[in-house]
């Protein structure tokens, strides 16, 4: 059982489905916006509304007593889509394609995504994302890094680099459109990749002819920027791997902790590969033995391990192009750290409390 | 320079022309247009030629009378005015002439 409203169409009553109501009220409302430019809009939106009527008085006669979407799409694809109208106005100047779009399917304003631009990049992107964010041109960009660069603000470069592993590629159209703040819509898409399939062609039309006519420095320039985007990925492969050694430590003592744990309380005697098993003097401090409180260490290993180990999977991803890990994998892993977070918190503060109770009894 | 662009700049200029001519055989309105269109093979929906009447009506090269219909609401049947079948051989000149040129063209 459906809900039906009634509407009237050019003074004639009709029953309609409240699916089909819908989808007529939008169509109408997009013809209102398309003609907005109109002098006559009135006068055109009245005509076409006589001629839903006709048409769903056509549908109607099988003894059927209210228009479903059936109708209303059939109907609707008789009149055409509002893209679909053909630009019968005489001065071409007053409505190019562009405004059209902007009449219908950007009411709201732009929203921009920010993307690492892979087609502009010249090392990873992250200048080319951030000009197509601020919509200013991408040298002006780049010059200003490499100026901040050499006043000193040496930390130009690891910002760029955490750029580099958090910002996206923009690689699908959508994904493109969104980092120029055009909405990703079909339209839009299906020019998009037109204007892309043009640029192309004459990009590398471009780069062709350029080649054969490159000077001296020019080949300099492109070798010193390959020589760039080298060191950056050298830069990247040893950090990651710091970060990748020093999760492996963790691991291996996580996997030690759990090895020798179970033999040690046993036997009380603490092995070579568990540096925890005896109490531990710092300055005359005894901040006891972690070994003896398992929990803790458990904890405290998970909770440094588990980002440190991400952090070296993300950039040997970025750089050896490693498969990402399912969403689910990345799911638990966050879970258990939040666990390790919050025991480390409860088990560190009962430790803190033994250790404080064992100095005070001991002096 | 994008072929469809083009080819929708022909049928632009086209478009009134076919419009003309059509009336220029009797009245009709939008439905028998659209038909007459399809079987000269030249395909457009319905909605391109609602702002396109109304525009030649406005310029006084055509004008309506309302039909009672059995089908639903009256119907417009438009009908050349004066200034239309004058326009209309203007444009059957110019037709003529870009036909010729493109005949000399082509040979």
């Amino acid at each position: 059982m459906k809900k039906t409203l009634t509407i009237n169409l050019a003074n004639t009553v009709y029953h309609i489905d409240e699916d089909a109501y819908n989808k007529l009220q939008e169509y109408f409302e997009k013809l209102k916006q398309h003609f907005s430019n109109e002098e006559d809009a009135k006068e055109i939106l009245t005509d076409i509304e006589a001629r839903f009527a006709e048409l769903f008085n056509e549908r109607l006669k099988y003894g059927m007593q209210v228009i479903t979407l059936k109708e209303v799409d059939e109907t609707i694809g008789i009149m055409g889509n509002p893209n679909d109208f053909e630009d019968t106005t005489e001065n071409p100047d007053a409505r190019t394609g562009k405004t059209e779009f902007s009449n219908e399917y950007q009411p709201q304003k732009k929203r921009r995504r920010l993307y690492r631009d892979v087609d502009n990049q010249k090392i990873a992107g992250v200048a080319a994302g951030l000009a197509a964010y601020l919509n200013v041109d991408v040298t002006l960009i780049r010059v200003i890094l490499i100026l901040l660069l050499l006043i000193g603000v040496g930390s130009i470069i690891p910002v760029y680099l955490i750029l580099w592993i958090a910002l996206p590629e923009a690689r699908t159209a959508a994904q493109k459109l969104e980092m120029q703040g055009e909405e990703p819509t079909i339209e839009n898409i299906k020019n998009f990749v037109k204007e892309n399939v043009e640029r192309v062609a004459e990009k590398t039309a471009k780069e062709i002819n350029a080649a054969r006519e490159r000077n001296f420095f020019q080949k300099a320039g492109d070798s010193v920027i390959e020589i760039i985007q080298a060191v950056a990925k050298a830069i990247m492969a040893v950090i990651g791997g710091i970060f990748g050694l020093l999760g492996l430590v963790i691991l291996l003592m996580l996997l030690a902790s759990i090895a020798f744990i179970i033999p040690f309380l046993i036997t009380g005697v603490s092995s070579p590969f568990f540096p925890f098993g005896s109490d531990i003097y710092i300055e005359g401090y005894n901040i006891g033995n972690l070994a003896m409180y398992p929990q803790l260490l458990v904890s405290l290993l998970l909770f440094i391990g588990i980002p440190l180990g991400a952090i070296a999977y993300a950039i040997f991803q970025k750089i050896f192009g490693w498969k990402p890990t399912s969403k689910n994998a990345g799911w638990i892993l966050v879970i258990v750290w939040l666990l390790s977070f919050t025991l480390s918190l409860y088990y560190g503060i009962i430790y803190a409390h033994e250790i404080f109770v064992l100095n005070a009894t001991n002096l | 320079m994008n072929i469809e662009n083009v080819k929708s700049q022909m049928r632009k200029g086209m478009l009134e022309y076919c419009i003309l001519l059509i009336l220029s055989k009797g009245e009709a309105y939008v439905s028998d247009i659209i038909q007459a269109l399809k079987d000269a093979r030249l395909i457009v929906v319905e909605g391109t030629l609602y702002p396109l009447l109304t525009r030649l009506k406005n310029d006084e090269l055509l004008s309506y009378t309302w039909k009672e219909s059995s089908q639903g609401p009256p119907r417009k049947y438009y009908n050349l005015t004066e200034n239309g079948q004058a326009f209309l051989t203007e444009l059957e000149k110019s037709w003529s002439e870009l036909n010729n040129t493109i005949q000399s063209l082509k040979s």
